[in-house]
């Protein structure tokens, strides 16, 4: 097939801002495309090579292409670059530049989508010594036989500026039109699009096999499935109002999204499906070993922990791990996260994305043996608004950043690519930040695990209430030690272990230790939130929730100076709470 | 597919690097008389053709056939070899390698897919009006003092002389070769072309070393370089594609 009829249509598309005849140009396209190419020219037109998921992408250095520009046209790079300058884009440079050539060619030769194709996507995988020349001949032999035009779309699609504005559903909308009765054709292309995130491959099946291929389209266990998107609600009565009278509250883990695809080995795809399994080889290694079957996609937060304390961690721990090709063993090491799974979409030749969220969650429970870095999710399902709530701030205190509310009726199956009210999210509204440090009394202890086998993993803190005399939790706190300080602990607890709750201190946790209230420390934490876990403020802010100290570190400093009555007092981190409180 | 030979090492690197100034991988034709080939440039501005018949080389014993090879690698590794060495090859066609040994040194290269490498281009059969027959060195010489001024050069003939010349923005070269300095001059009519500094730079890396080189030229068409190399055993050709005048 001639380059020339793709930039046909490729300058007629240009040319209008209006979806229905873009459409139109496209169908026109894909009707005189041979089937064989049709998945190349549905890349192509969308100014890539493969699917995003593939991870191979346009880009050429724009001096390399003035160069190869350079030796087509016999004009000099600075002569090209200063032309750029005037007109703004490389691809009309090209054209303009090649309307006048300086240098002839021995040979001319029409471009045909193949040999424009195969050129671009050697030039996107050259790597390594000797590629940037490799680039520019390979360039340089296209735009030699180049028309103005043709070279102007090389020229916008080498340096990965081709921006038609063909979007995914344009193409769908053409593909349906060309090759199938529209109407009936167009959900089943774009459910197979939605199973495989793949444009070009539905395309091609369509065209060379028909709507049959289509309506018989599987997942394949390696391309992506788009993931389902949640809708955003306020109000907790109208979220269970919405996913009818009762929902799946599950916990919304800040961290990041994906989509793992477990068979002999692992990919993993991120939200934008991009392939990030290379940044995490220890979430593969932990799959691995956790997953009973021998295919499967299933989808989890990875969040960011303190192996320690099996705290999660903020958000921005774990963007030290993205995109990283060097010193990935180093950032396992610094920052370790565990997977939180949330949905199951295949298992072994079966698609589950037809059945409905319970049953997917059973599904994924048995093919899921949970360890310390694969988890199942928390949830609950709850037709009341109060449980809904509390799971929040449950959520909130351990570092999650809302809920999601799930349906769990009959229509509650996987809509891959959809965002609808299925899925609704609900975050907070407002957000009290911590500005300064307080000073907390220890009254309890949990036993460490890892590297702190034989020490504390955290401690249980709390404030003083002088109205009562008592010590009323508000975090535990297990981050910020040093290995010297936790070493020291055991030695300097010993003391004031006890066998049971001390009279003073009132608490619903139950540390594995429990102390006499003695150890000020001071501590500083990212904010202060809601809590139906401490007692610390209970019924100040909201009936039946207290206050707690969410993401809290020890800052080192020990308040020897200060006994437990002299801690921060309960009334002060109500005040804190409601002075620093500010919309989200 | 058979393909064994030993070569002075010298022949064997003169060639490949008379051909690896254009293109950087290739497919070589391999018969029972010798090897030859055609390779045009990636912009599609120049040309080289090249042939070792059978008797260049020490011993050959060779089936038809082809195979395409990564040429910058092929110069790398003779970068080994001295000047009097001889140099072995043999193709494994089963594990599509060339084995090269030198002085008890012995390096596997593997073979490029010759579909991967451009098709060999259809010579342009051309009626050029002058030929020159001179050093190389004397066209390197002109080539090195055009650059010194702009990025292209004219080569032509007028009358006896034979002229080549270059014009910056503000500078200008010009030098001139009277048909006595030359070995051969014939033209039926005035010849001048102008040409891309690039490519006549690469090319006369080679022509520098060669005592007689064959120009043919025309008004505004390619020019074209022969040279016999290996005792006349061997044979390279450029094709070069001119620029046009700007006014």
């Amino acid at each position: 097939m001639e380059y020339a009829r793709l930039v046909g249509a490729y300058e007629n598309i240009d040319a209008t801002t209006k979806r229905l005849e873009m459409t139109g140009h496209l169908v026109e396209l894909f009707r005189e495309t041979p089937p064989d190419l049709i998945d190349r020219v549905v890349y192509l037109s969308q100014g890539k090579l493969y699917p995003d998921f593939v991870g191979i992408e346009m880009g050429m250095d724009e001096k390399l292409a003035i160069r190869s520009l350079s030796l087509s046209s016999g004009y000099s790079e600075s002569k090209i670059e200063s032309e750029w300058k005037r007109s703004g884009d490389l691809g009309l440079t090209a054209a303009e530049v090649l309307k006048e050539r300086k240098q002839v060619t021995l040979f001319r030769e029409p471009l045909t989508v193949e040999k424009v194709y195969g050129n671009l996507e050697k030039i996107a995988r050259a790597t390594g010594p000797g590629s940037q020349y490799l680039k520019v001949k390979l360039l340089a032999d296209l735009l030699g036989n180049a028309s103005p035009d043709e070279a102007k779309y090389v020229m916008k699609a080498v340096t990965g500026k081709l921006r038609l504005g063909v979007a995914d559903m344009t193409i769908l909308d053409a593909l349906a039109i060309a090759f199938a009765d529209a109407k009936e054709a167009r959900s089943e292309i774009e459910r197979a699009y939605n199973l495989s995130s793949d444009l070009g491959m539905v395309a091609g099946m369509l065209a060379k096999h028909g709507l049959g291929a289509i309506k018989d389209f599987k997942i394949t266990v390696g391309k992506p499935i788009r993931p389902m998107l949640a809708e955003r609600l306020t109000s907790i009565e109208e979220i269970i109002e919405k996913t009818g009278g009762r929902c799946a509250a599950e916990y919304k883990y800040d961290g990041l999204r994906v989509q793992a695809h477990v068979s002999s080995e692992i990919t993993l795809f991120s939200r934008r499906l991009e392939n990030i399994t290379g940044q995490f080889p220890d979430v593969c290694d932990a799959l691995l070993k956790s997953i009973r079957a021998k295919e499967a996609i299933v989808e989890g937060e990875c969040v960011p922990v303190n192996v320690e304390t099996g705290e999660m961690l903020p958000f921005q721990q774990i963007s030290h791990r993205r995109g990283r090709k060097h010193g990935v063993r180093e950032a396992v090491e610094e920052f370790p996260v565990i997977l939180f799974l949330f949905d199951c979409l295949y298992v072994d030749g079966e698609d589950l994305t037809g059945e409905d969220l319970l049953n997917r969650r059973e599904r994924l429970k048995e093919i899921v043996e949970e360890s310390a870095r694969v988890k199942i999710s928390d949830l609950v399902v709850t037709d009341d608004p109060r449980v809904f709530g509390s799971f929040f701030e449950k959520a909130i205190g351990d570092g999650c950043e809302g809920l999601l509310a799930k349906s769990i009726g009959a229509d509650s199956r996987y809509r891959a690519g959809a965002r609808g009210w299925q899925w609704i999210k609900y975050k907070r509204d407002y957000k009290s930040e911590m500005i300064d440090t307080i000073d907390l009394v220890a009254v309890g202890a949990f036993a460490g695990r890892g590297r702190r086998t034989g020490t504390y993993g955290a401690l249980l803190m709390a404030a003083y209430d002088p109205d009562e005399d008592v010590f009323k939790t508000v975090c535990k706190l297990g981050a910020g030690f040093d290995d010297e300080t936790l070493a020291k602990l055991p030695t300097l607890f010993k003391e004031y272990l006890i066998e049971h709750t001390h009279p003073r201190v009132r608490s619903e946790l139950k540390p594995d230790y429990w102390l006499t209230p003695s150890f000020v420390l001071e501590v500083l934490g990212a904010e202060i939130t809601l809590s139906p876990i401490h007692t610390c403020g209970l019924d100040a802010i909201r009936e039946g929730s207290g206050l707690a100290i969410r993401f809290p570190r020890f800052t080192g400093t020990w308040r020897d100076d200060k006994s437990p009555e002299d801690a921060t007092t309960v009334q002060e981190v109500v005040e804190m709470y409601e002075r620093q409180l500010k919309r989200v | 597919m058979v393909f064994r030979a030993v070569i002075d090492a010298d022949v064997l690197k003169n060639s490949i690097e008379a051909i690896s100034t254009l293109v950087d991988e290739a497919t070589f034709k391999l018969s029972p008389g010798g090897i030859s080939l055609k390779a045009v440039d990636p912009a599609n501005v120049a040309m080289v053709s090249f042939e070792l018949t059978s008797d260049a080389f020490d011993s050959y014993e060779s089936t038809e056939g082809e195979i395409g090879l990564d040429l910058l690698k092929l110069v790398d590794v003779l970068g080994m070899a001295d000047r009097s060495d001889n140099v072995g090859l043999e193709l494994n066609e089963t594990t599509h390698k060339l084995t090269i040994t030198m002085r008890g040194l012995s390096y596997t290269l593997s073979l490029l897919d010759p579909s991967s490498i451009r098709k060999e281009p259809k010579v342009p059969s051309l009626d050029l009006p002058a030929r020159v027959t001179l050093n190389g060195n004397e066209l390197r010489r002109a080539v090195k003092a055009a650059e010194k001024v702009s990025d292209h050069m004219a080569l032509g003939v007028d009358g006896d002389v034979f002229f080549m010349e270059a014009k910056g923005d503000t500078d200008q070269v010009r030098l001139e070769l009277a048909k006595d300095e030359l070995i051969h001059l014939e033209a039926s009519g005035p010849a001048r072309s102008l040409f891309s500094l690039d490519y006549l730079s690469d090319m006369s890396k080679a022509l520098g070393k060669v005592n007689e080189i064959t120009v043919c030229l025309g008004k505004d068409y390619p020019i074209k370089i022969d040279f016999m190399m290996a005792d006349g055993k061997g044979k390279v050709g450029y094709l070069l594609a001119p620029r046009i005048e700007s006014e």
